[in-house]
């Protein structure tokens, strides 16, 4: 489990890049932050829904109420166009990080492709 | 069986209790929770264990989600976020009490949209003339006959006096004149009209009263002859589009008259009411008419003054008054004053003044506006104590909140705060509500219109009501939780003082109080009304018809109709004549024996032969007039029993009088009193003479039995067949309905208090049900016991109704001598008012004792489905 700042710090990144790939609602987030981290990353509610509500009021996602078919209530989010932009300038900053430190940590890093 | 759903519901309620979370977040949860189970239960779980291990799981998360929902809006400003807090508590708090927030809330917008419609309609009759730029200076003239017989205030007055007056009193700005003309026949073209509203005036009169005039110019309209001013809905009717101006309307198939204005229609609140004026001079006194003119003693005219800016009201009235008595001869033996009555007065100060004509001008019952003003101030008393009971009561059921509310740390204040939100929360839902529908009703027609001025009212009003009913009630309910120790609050143990005058009793008693009272009033005014319906006017109103017969050539076609009637079977008899509509004209009477000076003011008819036969008038002394005297159409005169008595002369058949313009008139007949005006006036001195002019009206008599739609349908062929041009409508009314007519301001009076007293006592029905409903729960533990101990129904429904019924029964019997007294002093306004008889008020004890009754029955119905062991099983 990563730190608290770190965490803090990727939630946003995170979010973003897994609404970029389609649109999902929270549980399912969690879920696949979940298994991409082969089980690292276990997010809580209390990290995940206030992010989204303020990324929502920010703009760079939007949610939206959707009815099942077993009637239940269900807010799926997906990412704007300005959400879009702000992931490749988050997206930019991380890999600026990662290049740094795998330079002095003599890493190789695989999918490096800007 | 554990219940999954029933577990997530109460799981979900538990978070509302969270103020942080806003309903969307709760439902957002309650997916994610949900999911969270689907897939636990997919493992293979149990319901129960899926359900338990979630929540542990979550209990801890759900707190920091709180908080962490709390800190992004703690960014915004606290004390915003604290009151929003207040409202979202307080709307649930109100969701979770529903029945309670229903009674609650109607009762609440029941009282005030009764209060607001009242002061709607007094707004409207408050309203009357005020929009006249120079109303503070205007004045109309009246003459006040002060005699042994009574006094009277006469409202028309004399053609001379206008002039006379303006050219004789330098302080009169203006004087102008109306002549109301009988209804009469208005034809433009094809299309020919009964009219009713028809006035003669001057230019000046325009110039005095801010009637707008839409087309035509103020300055000289109505200055020449044979032309005539209409107002907008006139010129609709007769010339739709077109515009009227210039275009020629005939007056009664007598005279062309051109139009050379529009105006503006009448105001509703305007005490004169209008569709047409005819220029003054076009008014010509017909043959065979008193007076000229120049006439001091023809009564026939409103006469309206102007004084200039900062006249001395006292002088110019003494004034006036010298000018009449110095020109009217006959006026030396009697005292007659001036009155110069302030036009802002007319509509609601002319109680006293009569109104010719069955209703020259409206007018209104000051008395009445005031009796409503005080059913609006008890309506809203009801409403309020209803909230207060059952606030008050419904305190009990909230401590355990309370409780933990204290042990969370939440100081007095906050408490108090949170009442506070809450109480008002529901007045202003309700003073919302109640405007709603107000405004619907009004939309609707049955209330005035709103005028800008009366929702500037309502609103004042409204922000006043709320604002004091939610601060009283939220602090007298907050303060008294706040003090309550934590302890007791959590054990349900409130120091409940049971004394026997608490404070709450006193409001129950009061407000059963005024449902009584006003169930006994809205008795007693619809007997008086229904006595006056009733009562004998010493002739017949059944089955006669009244139709007004005008318009061309009516003396010749008098007869002719005479006949046409007489052929048909189900006429029993018919005369012209009076509309018995409560107007009559007058003159002065004196027997050629008394002193020169000495006179009796007399009312009189006009009548044709069988008059006596249509309304059976009987006739006690001497005949009625006879065809085959022909003396008796010249110059006889039947007396009424009261005028009889008056005279005092010694075999009065066959003496001689002065009557009506007759130097030489001979009492041929004493007549039994009947009541030619409505039941507010005593039996004047009255006469009959011969009319043999043309006639205004004819009454007909149909006979007893026949169907009345048949019957009229049968006179209405008969009218066809005798007016075949069509230009000359049958309009007609049947005497009872004109009668009844004569008391419409009693009527209208009486529907309204109808209204109000059952909105009133619908209102307190509420607020007893609801009030019994909370004491019944509140006693429920009790109550289970008992009937665990064996206790019957009838000992149940005395634990539940011990209080009530014996407040409702003492309540009802305290209202008695106060409606009693009130009521006298309006019975005695009337000069024939009805027997006020123990009934009414019997009645009015016995249905509130019953409805309270009733209501507490719901209760004990409730209280016996409760399964005591299941009750006491939770404890």
């Amino acid at each position: 489990m990563s730190s608290k700042e770190l965490t803090g710090a990727s939630t946003i990144p995170i979010i973003l890049s897994v609404l970029s790939t389609g649109e999902n609602y929270g549980y399912a987030i969690i879920k696949q932050v979940k298994e991409l981290s082969q089980g690292k990353l276990e997010w809580s509610e209390p990290m995940l829904y206030p992010v989204l509500h303020r990324l929502d009021k920010q703009g760079l996602i939007t949610a939206e109420w959707r009815v099942l078919e077993n009637g239940r209530k269900r807010k799926y989010y997906a990412i704007t166009a300005e959400g879009r932009a702000a992931l490749v300038d988050k997206k930019q900053e991380w890999l600026d990080v990662m290049a740094t430190m795998g330079q002095l940590w003599n890493l190789k890093l695989t999918g490096y492709d800007v | 069986m554990f219940d999954l759903d029933a577990a997530i519901r109460q799981w979900r309620r538990s978070l509302r209790s969270q103020p942080a979370f806003e309903d969307g977040d709760i439902e957002e949860l309650e997916d994610h929770f949900r999911s969270k189970i689907d897939e636990l239960l997919n493992e293979g779980l149990s319901p129960k264990k899926a359900f338990d291990q979630v929540i542990k799981e979550d209990y801890p998360n759900l707190e920091l989600l709180d908080r962490q929902f709390n800190d992004e809006r703690k960014l915004k400003s606290t004390a915003f976020s604290m009151f929003r807090n207040f409202i979202k508590v307080g709307l649930r708090s109100i969701q979770k009490h529903r029945t309670y927030s229903t009674i609650n809330i109607v009762g609440l917008t029941v009282g005030f949209a009764c209060v607001f419609g009242i002061i709607i309609y007094l707004q409207q009759e408050l309203s009357y003339d005020q929009y006249h730029e120079n109303g503070k200076d205007i004045y109309r003239a009246n003459l006040h006959f002060i005699r042994a017989s009574g006094e009277i205030h006469y409202p028309i007055i004399p053609p001379a006096f206008g002039p006379e007056i303006k050219s004789n009193l330098a302080e009169i700005k203006a004087a102008t004149r109306l002549r109301y003309a009988y209804p009469i026949i208005m034809r433009h073209e094809q299309q020919s009209f009964f009219e009713q509203r028809v006035f003669f005036a001057e230019n000046e009169f325009l110039q005095m009263f801010s009637f707008p005039l839409l087309q035509g110019n103020v300055d000289d309209v109505l200055k020449a002859p044979n032309t005539i001013v209409i107002t907008e809905e006139m010129s609709k009717k007769y010339f739709g589009e077109v515009s009227p101006m210039g275009q020629i309307i005939n007056y009664n198939n007598e005279i062309d008259l051109q139009v050379v204005g529009i105006l503006k229609d009448i105001p509703i609140n305007s005490h004169l009411d209008f569709d047409f004026l005819i220029s003054f001079n076009t008014f010509k006194v017909g043959p065979g008419g008193l007076e000229p003119l120049t006439s001091w003693r023809w009564l026939g005219f409103l006469t309206y003054l102007q004084l200039h800016e900062g006249a001395n009201l006292a002088d110019v009235t003494q004034k006036a008054t010298d000018l009449f008595m110095a020109n009217n001869n006959s006026a030396s033996n009697r005292k007659v004053d001036v009155e110069l009555q302030p036009l802002n007065n007319i509509y609601l100060g002319s109680g006293d003044i009569s109104n010719p004509m069955g209703g020259l001008f409206r007018i209104n019952d000051a008395e009445n506006l005031k009796s409503l003003a005080i059913v609006a101030v008890l309506i809203i008393v009801i409403a309020f104590f209803n909230y207060f009971n059952i606030l008050a009561a419904l305190m009990y059921t909230r401590t355990k909140e309370i409780g933990v509310r204290k042990i969370l740390g939440s100081s007095r204040l906050r408490i108090v705060k949170q009442m506070l939100v809450e109480t008002c929360l529901v007045v202003i839902i309700s003073g919302v509500l109640s405007l709603g529908l107000v405004w619907l009703v009004s939309g609707l027609g049955y209330l005035p219109a709103m005028s800008s001025q009366a929702i500037v009212w309502v609103l004042l009003l409204m922000l006043g009501l709320c604002l004091s009913f939610g601060m009283i009630n939220g602090l007298y309910l907050g303060t008294s939780l706040a003090s309550q120790g934590i302890l007791s609050l959590l054990r349900n143990n409130l120091v409940v003082k049971n004394a026997r005058f608490s404070l709450r009793k006193v409001v129950l008693l009061v407000q059963y109080g005024i449902s009584a009272a006003l169930i006994m009033i809205s008795f007693i005014v619809v007997n008086q009304l229904s006595y006056w319906n009733k009562k004998d006017l010493g002739y017949d109103q059944e089955g006669i018809m009244v139709a007004g017969f005008r318009g061309d050539d009516v003396q010749n076609k008098k007869e002719a109709f005479r006949n046409v009637l007489n052929g048909n079977s189900m006429v029993s008899s018919i005369t012209f004549g009076p509309a018995l509509d409560g107007s009559a004209s007058g003159s002065p009477l004196r027997p050629k024996e008394w002193p020169e000076e000495e006179v009796v003011q007399t009312a009189y008819f006009g009548v044709d032969y069988d008059f006596d036969k249509v309304i059976g008038l009987e006739v006690l002394e001497g005949r009625f007039f006879d065809r085959a005297i022909a003396s008796d159409s010249v110059n006889a005169i039947l007396i009424n029993e009261t005028l009889a008595e008056r005279l005092d002369l010694e075999n009065p058949i066959g003496k001689r009088v002065e009557f009506a313009g007759m130097a030489d008139a001979m009492i041929i007949g004493i007549f039994k009193d009947f009541h030619h005006q409505s039941l507010h006036h005593e039996i004047a001195p009255m006469a009959l003479e011969m009319w043999l002019g043309p006639p205004r009206n004819v009454l007909v008599k149909f006979n007893a039995g026949v169907d009345m739609t048949q019957a009229i349908r049968s006179v209405a062929t008969n009218w066809q067949e005798a007016f075949p041009d069509g230009d000359f409508p049958l309009e007609y009314k049947m005497l009872t309905e004109q009668i009844s007519g004569l008391y419409s301001q009693e009527q209208d009076f009486a529907t309204l208090l109808r209204v109000f007293t059952g909105l009133a006592i619908f209102v307190a029905i509420l607020g007893m049900y609801g009030f019994s409903a909370v004491s019944a729960h509140l006693k429920i533990k009790q109550i289970c016991i008992r009937r665990v101990l064996g206790a019957e129904l009838n000992q149940v429904a005395k634990v539940v109704s011990k209080d009530f019924l014996l407040l409702s029964f003492l309540a009802s019997l305290l209202a008695v001598p106060v409606v009693y007294w009130l009521m006298d002093q309006w019975l005695n306004r009337f000069a024939y008012r009805a027997p006020v008889g123990p009934e009414y008020f019997v009645i009015a004890i016995v249905l509130v004792t019953v409805i309270t009754a009733l209501t507490l029955a719901i209760q004990v119905r409730k209280v016996m489905q409760v399964r005591p062991a299941r009750l006491l099983r939770n404890e």
